[in-house]
């Protein structure tokens, strides 16, 4: 059968069972030994200094999950203000305007919570 | 020549790692990394029938997805501090109190 | 470049699920800006919300003006499962109250997230469009993961929410990848689109459509907890705070359904897919394996989830019995429509009277914890053995009419063995619920001293009391409704 979408249909099983197959036959047949050596973080050869966890402040998560939520909402501006014109010119200045208006309405209310729970305030 | 099957190909190898790395991984992180690449899988095979049809729509598709991608990374982040700070591990089978 | 769409038509249609978000967001402001400590604001405000978008759905519900907008659609079907999602919304709120109270996770988020979760059930049961039913589905779920893991100070919520968003995850990716090949062989993502051109679709599409419905349907059997894609979710279960709990055992369990029936009133008509058998295996699976593992826990919250999953099995009886001859039989369909309000009445029944057990520092999740109730407090013991008896299938109840329409509509296409074992599964479960029973009358509990009952609690097992024994006597108003409600689907 010439299917260009069938071979991709049966890679993408062999893919699949060729992942499951590997871990278990690694499960049933590799022997698990740890030891105090193995089971340490490895760090170039050298033991490692002080505890793994390194004290990050919340904060710096805090801010960093906001600014990804925010960061990708402006991927929808760019094309709404490149294709601005072209709306304007069909007369559909107003309707788009609005609809990035309500986007950006529902936008600031996220802002406004945020805002409020102080979650900007770097101390 | 660059055809639509390797793109599909490659979405359908991506794909295939983001799963078995989710089914088999226990480092809630690389999990997590695993979710994000399985996502993108999808958003390679929007992309490329876009491209093949040479139409914009199938872009559009991969935007929403991105933006919900972000959306479940800041919850997903946020349930793994969580949990760091609350434990001190991330492992999934070290953490988990209620047998599954 | 046009836009050709009543957008007065769209408002007013939509405003069941414009009110919630509307309000949801307004929660979220006021609970930043509100200057006293009381939340009773934000329960007021909410169950507001929740009567207007009642009424708006309602009013909708009964002028029948099907509508398509392509990307949403507007139909009975989406209505009432939009009226299932807010009864399940409103009796959560009402047992909600005192026990975030007591667990210290009174916030506006709660109220907010509630909401908004709730958002995204209606736009999948609105959806006419793939993307838009994958929209609802993440904006559901990532309201759930949020509160699933609400009590912050607590392991089990840490890890309830860790493991369902795993679990979301997974569901995400595939019905992404699904979506996308589906999007590669029609070239849109619409639902009715595969109608259309169904007839000129070759075979090197197929492969890509049946490589894409696989891929959408295991990403919703996730959500409705299928078995074999039901690992964690009792965990979940039994981590989430109650209330939560809840909400999700009923309305996300809705919601998932109603998802399937969106997607398989489309794939239904691809005739290489063996639909009855396929469904027939995933029902049996699921209603046995949750029924068996059910008989051996002790916690209450995770038997009720196992519970949930064997009743899913039953909801797929239906579905096995509505794809026969390749098209979706409105009596099947509003057998399962109406089982999933029994289901919902019964079940929130259920969790309000393991929330009201509960008290400051101990929330009786365990099924010892019963043990006594008879002596000690009659009138709760009586609601749960209610409740309990529903859940098995006994008459008088809206269980027992529930059940008695799915078996009866298989039986109408002939799928005598899958009834029989969804029985033999019934009595099998009767063990477990009605264990519940014993323990409450025959054994001796520690004493407790109960506290009063609150009165929005009281109301919401008064409430789903009435419902689980008012529809076991007299089913036929809400029976006609679900049945309605399947008999001019569009897309």
């Amino acid at each position: 059968m010439n299917n260009p979408y069938l071979a991709i249909f049966c890679l993408f099983l062999f893919a699949l069972l060729l992942g499951v197959g590997f871990v278990i036959i690694s499960h049933f047949i590799g022997q698990k030994r740890p030891s105090t050596a193995k089971m340490m973080p490895y760090e170039c050869g050298i033991d490692p200094l002080g505890a793994p966890r390194a004290e990050f402040s919340v904060k710096f998560f805090l801010v960093a999950m906001i600014f990804i939520v925010f960061d990708v909402e402006v991927a929808f501006l760019f094309p709404w203000a490149v294709l601005f014109k072209g709306f304007m010119k069909a007369g559909l200045g107003g309707f788009v305007f609005a609809e990035m208006m309500i986007f950006m309405g529902i936008l600031l209310m996220g802002l406004i919570y945020v805002y409020g729970k102080k979650a900007l305030k770097w101390e | 020549m660059i055809l639509l099957e390797h793109y599909l190909i490659v979405a359908s190898l991506l794909f295939c790692l983001g799963l078995l790395g989710v089914l088999f991984r226990r480092n809630a992180l690389i999990v997590f990394m695993s979710i994000e690449l399985m996502l993108n899988a999808g958003n390679l095979v929007f992309v490329a029938f876009s491209r093949f049809f040479g139409r914009m729509d199938g872009q559009v598709l991969a935007f929403f997805i991105i933006a919900l991608a972000a959306a479940e990374v800041s919850v997903g982040l946020a349930i793994i501090v969580v949990m760091f700070r609350k434990r001190g591990t991330i492992d999934i089978n070290e953490a988990s109190l209620m047998k599954g | 470049m046009t836009i050709a769409t009543d957008w007065n038509m769209l408002l007013v249609k939509g405003l069941p699920f414009l009110t919630l978000l509307g309000m949801g967001l307004l929660l979220l402001v006021i609970e930043v800006l509100w200057w006293g400590k009381d939340k009773t604001i934000m329960l007021i405000l909410s169950l507001l919300a929740v009567a207007a978008s009642f009424y708006f759905a309602w009013d909708q519900w009964i002028q029948n003006i099907p509508w398509s907008q392509q990307l949403l659609v507007f139909d009975r079907l989406s209505y009432i499962f939009d009226l299932i999602f807010l009864f399940c919304l409103l009796i959560t709120l009402l047992i909600s109250r005192d026990h975030i109270k007591r667990e210290h996770i009174e916030r506006g988020e709660y109220y907010a997230l509630l909401l908004l979760a709730t958002v995204g059930m209606m736009m999948m049961a609105h959806a006419g469009d793939l993307m838009v039913l994958f929209l609802g589905i993440e904006v559901m779920t990532i309201g759930a993961y949020i509160l699933a893991g609400i009590k912050k100070r607590h392991s089990k919520s840490n890890e309830a929410a860790l493991k369902y968003f795993i679990l979301g995850g997974i569901a995400a990716g595939l019905m992404v990848f699904g979506i996308a090949f589906f999007y590669g062989a029609t070239g849109s993502t619409q639902l009715s689109i595969l109608n259309q051109t169904f007839a000129e679709v070759d075979s090197s599409q197929s492969v890509l459509i049946f490589l894409a419905v696989a891929l959408i349907l295991v990403g919703l059997c996730f959500k409705i907890a299928a078995v074999p894609f039901h690992f964690w979710s009792p965990d979940v279960y039994e981590g989430a705070p109650t209330t939560v709990t809840a909400f999700m055992a009923t309305a996300i369990k809705a919601a998932g359904f109603v998802a399937l029936f969106r997607v398989l009133f489309i794939v239904i008509s691809l005739t290489h897919i063996p639909w009855v058998p396929l469904l027939s295996t995933l029902s049996i699976a699921t209603m046995t394996v949750g029924n068996l593992v059910a008989l051996r826990q002790t916690n209450i919250k995770r038997m009720l989830a196992y519970s949930s999953i064997a009743h899913a099995g039953y909801a797929l009886v239906g579905l096995a019995a509505a794809a026969k001859d390749n098209q979706l039989s409105e009596m099947a369909l509003g057998a399962i429509v109406f089982y999933m309000m029994a289901y919902a009445v019964i079940t929130l029944g259920a969790f309000a009277i393991v929330v009201a057990m509960g008290h400051r520092g101990d929330e009786a999740e365990e099924i010892s914890d019963f043990a006594g109730l008879g002596q000690r407090h009659p009138l709760l013991a009586a609601a749960m053995t209610v409740f309990m008896i529903a859940l098995t299938g006994i008459p008088p109840t809206i269980g027992f009419i529930g059940k008695f329409y799915l078996f009866a509509s298989a039986i109408e296409v002939g799928l005598y063995t899958l009834v029989v074992i969804g029985v033999l599964n019934s009595v099998v479960s009767a063990y477990y619920y009605l264990g519940v029973v014993m323990t409450m009358y025959f054994k001796e509990g520690a004493v407790y001293r109960w506290p009063p009952l609150a009165y929005l609690l009281t109301t919401s097992i008064f409430l789903t009391l009435l419902g689980t024994l008012y529809w076991g006597v007299f089913p036929k108003d809400l029976f006609l409704m679900a049945q309605e409600s399947v008999r001019q689907v569009i897309f």
